[in-house]
């Protein structure tokens, strides 16, 4: 009996010699990841010119007058604005009182023109991704029709387009 | 009876003894925190790299050994995919003169083990330098705070 125990011993010391050892050591770290959110506007129409009765009867309409892309990573929303009520006139005999509604923009593909205020007003919505997600990149379509009320000149008006998360 | 049970004592304690004592070992030293912040365009779209992220020391002298690197562990923001997970582990040098079977190209960490090198037998402890990379999330990557542990494990037959 004290051999069979001793024998089944050495076994088990034998085995404990025998299998693999292995040693282990562990690194850790983090990582942050951000709202992130990047607008680029391509302006694709320069100066805009009324030079004939219809362009005044009818008003201007500028297809795919820019392009916008957008890239993030969080659902997002472009709203436009025109930077002050009224257009800054440029040369002498311009009128001062022409105001920003007169020129209006729309997503290229729809109907209906929204005319530019102070207050930003929501031009698209989209889902993160890089700007090749569909919907992230878009063209505008921009119309001007000041009518007969104010007097010919040059004029200028900053309109900002401001990328926010939804 | 005694004797044998003496022996077996012996023999156990002497294995123990192997597994912990400085004959063989690996040391895992981090250098510099491994902390990735994505928060810019450039951030998201291109990788980043923490050089001289991670020294591994190893002595193995008692046989010849392999180490393996793995996710052992890793947590994000709700609605994150889990793989592949971003994370790279790139070999820069080492000083050992008995290495073999190094693993040069960047390795993407899974939860299996991998091999990352081997080295003959020696008295000597020889250091396997690393950097630590982030592949670029893009912007599909919910925002939030994600964590990660890195296991090494060294065998010896």
């Amino acid at each position: 009996m004290r051999l069979l125990l001793s024998a089944i011993l050495l076994l088990l010391s034998c085995a404990a010699m025998a299998q693999s050892k292995s040693f282990n050591g562990s690194s850790s770290g983090t990582i942050g990841v951000y709202s992130v959110l990047s607008i680029n506007f391509t302006n694709l129409t320069g100066v805009i010119s009324f030079n004939t009765p219809n362009d005044y009867f009818n008003g201007i309409t500028v297809n795919n007058s820019a392009t916008i892309a957008v890239k993030s990573n969080v659902n997002w929303q472009v709203s436009v604005a025109s930077q002050s009520a009224t257009f800054t006139p440029m040369s002498m005999g311009a009128s001062a009182d022409m105001p920003s509604s007169i020129l209006a923009i729309r997503r290229n593909g729809y109907t209906s023109f929204t005319p530019l205020s102070v207050n930003g007003q929501t031009l698209k919505t989209g889902n993160r991704g890089p700007a090749t997600t569909n919907g992230n990149t878009f063209d505008i379509d921009t119309r001007l029709d000041p009518g007969f009320s104010y007097s010919g000149g040059n004029y200028i008006l900053g309109v900002v387009f401001t990328l926010t998360q939804q | 009876m005694r004797l044998f049970l003496i022996t077996y004592l012996l023999l156990l304690f002497v294995s123990e003894a192997q597994a912990q004592n400085g004959n063989n070992y690996l040391e895992v030293i981090t250098n510099t925190s491994l902390n990735f912040n994505c928060n810019s365009p450039e951030t998201l779209e291109n990788d980043q790299t923490i050089n001289g992220a991670i020294t591994i020391r190893v002595r193995s002298r008692n046989n010849n050994c392999s180490v393996y690197a793995k996710l052992s562990s890793y947590t994000g923001p709700s609605g994150y995919m889990a793989f592949p997970y971003p994370i790279q582990l790139v070999y820069t040098s080492t000083n050992s003169s008995r290495a073999y079977g190094i693993v040069n190209a960047p390795l993407s960490l899974t939860t299996s083990d991998q091999l990352i090198f081997r080295q003959y037998s020696s008295n000597s402890v020889f250091n396997y330098y690393y950097n630590l990379r982030l592949k670029a999330l893009g912007y599909t990557y919910p925002i939030g705070q994600y964590s990660f542990t890195i296991l090494y494990t060294m065998t010896q037959p």
